[in-house]
């Protein structure tokens, strides 16, 4: 799966388009930074109800491909600019993070890479 | 005498959330900027992370610094913040002091020191009540000598 994949997921709306040739080798879902610090490995996509500026700082670190909002919690305007500056895919989806990652799971994406 | 390291060194102001990531991004960047292996490149960013992470949250603040040598990577973390009473225990995961404001944010999981434990080759903590933390990481590189690409075309 491509980062320009995910735009077109039902209900997702794309906030920053970030590299869309970009590869995903998987996803990994949770709103405490430190797990994801440990869970994360390169090139998955993030599914959290997270929305601040640490966000992006965990993600570039562990270098995911993008970031999705689940519930439809919208980014503060931090996020979008860092997230923008990074080439970082941000989307918001109005789903729960179980039903995000239920449908990313259902296009073939696992918890490990 | 061993050759001098390649030492870099970061202040991290307390309090500041929206810095977090700050000095241990630019220590990635020097790292894969100096041809340091992606995957030790990967677990130093962690460590330094985490430190960086407590040194907001829990300390006002502190120092890190980070030595390359040819062999290793050292990472010394220090504060002059409140301390840490009973070191083993602030060593276990879930284990965290953060409030519930912070811990909303993400934060305060409990898992940074192990995080840092996982992803170093040895961490020694040192810590007095009222004076503030030490700590020390080592990630090794890989023993056996890197080949030589070989030339292709
Ligand atoms: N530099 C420090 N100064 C004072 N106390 C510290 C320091 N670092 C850690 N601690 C104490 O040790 C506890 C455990 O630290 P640890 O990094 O494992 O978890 P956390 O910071 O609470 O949560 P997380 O790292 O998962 O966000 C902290 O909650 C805090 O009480
Ligand atoms: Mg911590």
């Amino acid at each position: 799966m491509k980062i320009s994949d995910l735009s077109e997921f039902p209900e997702l709306e794309v906030i920053v388009r970030g590299v869309p040739e970009r590869d995903v080798t998987g996803g990994v879902t949770g709103d405490l930074l430190s797990c994801i610090m440990a869970e994360a490995a390169p090139g998955m996509v993030w599914v959290t109800i997270q929305v601040h500026l640490n966000v992006a700082a965990v993600a570039v670190l562990r270098e995911v491909s993008g970031i999705i909002l689940a519930s439809g919690r919208r980014p503060n305007e931090d996020l979008i600019e860092k997230c923008r500056e990074e080439s970082l895919f941000l989307g918001v989806c109005a789903s729960s993070a179980f039903d995000v990652c239920a449908q990313l799971h259902a296009r073939g994406l696992r918890g490990s890479v | 005498m061993g050759p001098q390291p390649y030492v870099e060194r970061y202040v991290v102001q307390g309090g500041v959330f929206d810095a977090i990531g700050e000095a241990s991004t630019q220590l990635k960047s020097v790292l894969k900027m100096l041809g340091i292996p992606s995957d030790i490149t990967r677990r130093a960013t962690v460590v330094a992370y985490e430190a960086e992470m407590n040194l907001v949250i829990h300390a006002g603040g502190g120092e890190i610094t980070a030595s390359v040598f040819p062999d290793r990577l050292e990472l010394f973390v220090r504060d002059e913040g409140p301390g840490i009473p009973d070191i083993p225990l602030a060593m276990k995961e879930g284990y965290s002091t953060a409030t519930d404001e912070i811990r909303e944010m993400g934060f305060g999981a409990g898992m940074g020191l192990p995080n840092m434990k996982r992803n170093s080759d040895s961490l020694d903590v040192r810590s007095e009540v009222g004076k503030g933390t030490s700590l020390f990481a080592v990630i090794r590189f890989p023993s056996d000598p890197v080949q030589q690409p070989v030339k292709e075309g």
